[in-house]
């Protein structure tokens, strides 16, 4: 048997909850990627939080309001999938609302930021960072996490949003874009903000049991690597500095251009996207740096059938057989009309490869 | 001579407009496109060997990963700019754009960064663009075809929203229009197997592909 089945058979198990207590500072005090080492196998994390909720018969309104009721949700698809790791919901839409963004979240699909209220410097100065105990989804999620981490002793993953992300929510997407050219003192006041916005929310997480925070920031794959540094990862760098626990940085879509200034950041772990050349970025990422990814979420887990789930998922895991510093997953989250069987597919073909 | 030298000070001042253009330069091209129609080049010769030109090599440099999307973005500004006083003596010339299309993300869907790229690239590839926005509605697309839009484009980045261009390709069979119109769709939602699904004419994988695929449609 694995060391990961074991932490995982250990950390799911409620009887065995002290062992899995004794077990968790020690994991605490290693690197992300001698922890991947040390598994034994390749470990899989994928994304599955929204896939879970489907899964539950509940609606995404529900979970993302209610803390305790995404725990359910969220405990029921950890057990079902045998997870190595319980990870919350990724919902980048929590810090924006916090910050006054109006926000639309639908019965069946991913929540939205319907307007972005920023849009002078002046605005920037009038924002005030939310207290995690008061946002009424920040605590939702602060719950989930807390109870989460009571129930079991397993990595718990909790998800947040970058600085540029947020940035771009509170302004607008293509205004950020534009502002990074534009109106650079507006953009990096905007960021000194989020960047506090960020760090304060993660570290409610961190606090209420969180041990791998996984830090959303999509937006930043439209900058030129230049751009990124300067807009979001000297930002996001600050944010990792500031908190006790790894890092792993998700930016979808085609970041290929942006990993070594991602490396740059601190983060422990780089998440990315379907559109990557993974083994390609393997090459260009250190040894003690994971890489996670990244399964096609569109046209192999949404569209496919389980036979082509696994066919796809051993081409990945092949290819990436000479980097030891990787973990099998998504290459982005997981979609609400997922088919089950094929996040079954992919976890079992990764827990059985050697 | 004093001919030769009013060619060579037309070309120079396309080049000029077009550097602007790819360099983005907001506060030079509203003059120099000024100073063009001063100097006697029509509105068509600025818009083709002058806009169109440099947004084809923002395209290219944007296909090549030396621009991304904020420089397109800026670049596109210039280029509005100048369309902006160029459109009324399009107009009164009556020169046809290549084609028309009408573009936007779906219903449920707010992402407006990837659309508004694809809209700008489709703008300075010579064909009129109708920018219907985020969250666009069944009836507002069936609506641009109706008005008479060659091309409608759809974007979705949530694979939620799918179905609501499923819904599009339905409606416009509805009222009889899906044979008078193309209808392509794109964004990081969707899949060229998905297009095939729902009876789509195309997927652009991304916005220099959407250009490509746009002008094969209109020429079949």
């Amino acid at each position: 048997m694995a060391l990961i089945d074991v932490i995982g058979s250990v950390g799911r198990d409620r009887r065995l909850r002290p062992l899995g207590l004794a077990l968790m500072p020690a994991l605490r005090h290693i690197r992300l990627s001698t922890m991947v080492r040390l598994a034994g196998r390749r470990m899989c994390i994928p994304s599955a939080g929204y896939a879970a909720i489907a899964l539950s018969g509940t609606t995404i309104g529900e979970n993302l309001r209610d803390g305790r009721r995404m725990f359910s949700t969220l405990e029921s698809a950890i057990s079902e999938f045998r997870l190595e790791a319980d990870g919350t919901v990724s919902d980048l839409t929590i810090e924006p609302e916090a910050c006054g963004c109006p926000v639309e979240i639908p019965d069946d699909s991913t929540p939205y930021v319907r307007e972005h209220p920023v849009s002078s410097i002046e605005d920037v100065r009038a924002l005030e960072v939310p207290d995690p105990a008061a946002a009424p989804r920040m605590r939702a999620m602060t719950e989930t996490v807390r109870l989460l981490s009571k129930r079991f002793t397993l990595p718990t993953v909790a998800g947040g949003s970058g600085p540029f992300t947020l940035a771009a929510e509170l302004v607008g997407a293509s205004e950020a874009a534009l502002y990074t050219i534009t109106e650079k003192d507006l953009m990096h006041e905007l960021l000194r903000y989020c960047t506090r916005v960020c760090t304060s929310y993660i570290r409610a997480l961190v606090d209420a049991g969180a041990e791998v925070v996984l830090m959303g920031e999509p937006t930043a794959a439209i900058l030129s690597p230049d751009t990124y540094s300067e807009f979001s990862g000297s930002y996001t760098a600050e944010v990792i500095a500031a908190l006790p626990r790894p890092v792993i940085l998700h930016i979808c879509g085609d970041a290929g251009h942006l990993i070594e200034a991602m490396c740059a950041t601190g983060a422990q772990g780089l998440s990315l996207d379907a559109p990557v050349d993974l083994p390609a970025a393997a090459e260009r990422v250190p040894r003690d740096i994971v890489l996670v990814g990244n399964l096609d979420t569109v046209s192999v887990l949404l569209e496919g059938t389980p036979g082509e789930v696994r066919s796809r998922t051993l081409e990945m895991l092949e290819s990436m057989r000479p980097y030891p510093n990787y973990v099998a997953s998504s290459g982005c989250d997981l979609s609400y009309n997922t088919p089950p069987e094929n996040v079954v597919a992919m976890i079992e073909t990764v827990r059985e490869f050697r | 001579m004093e001919g030769r030298s009013t060619v060579a000070s037309e070309q120079e001042l396309l080049e000029e407009i077009r550097a602007a253009v790819i360099a983005g330069d907001l506060a030079s091209i509203g003059g120099l496109t000024s100073r063009a129609l001063e100097a006697g080049l029509a509105a068509a010769t600025v818009m083709d060997d002058g806009l169109i030109l440099a947004m084809s090599v923002v395209g290219d440099r944007f296909e090549k990963k030396e621009y991304f999307v904020p420089e397109v973005l800026v670049s596109a500004r210039a280029m509005d700019a100048s369309l902006s006083i160029l459109r009324p003596l399009l107009e009164e010339s009556n020169v046809e754009p290549l084609g028309s299309v009408a573009i936007g993300t779906v219903k449920g869907d707010l992402h407006d960064i990837g659309k508004n790229v694809v809209a700008m690239v489709l703008t300075g590839a010579g064909l009129a663009v109708e920018n219907l926005g985020t969250d666009v509605p069944v009836s507002a697309f069936v609506e641009a075809a109706r008005a008479g839009a060659q091309v409608i484009g759809m974007s979705s980045l949530l694979t939620t929203t799918r179905p609501v261009m499923a819904d599009v390709v339905r409606a416009l069979e509805g009222v009889g229009l899906r044979d008078t119109v193309k209808v392509v769709i794109g964004g990081a939602a969707v899949t060229a197997r998905f297009a095939e699904e729902i009876g789509a004419d195309a997927f652009g994988k991304n916005a220099t592909d959407a250009v490509r695929v746009v002008k094969r449609l209109l020429e079949a």
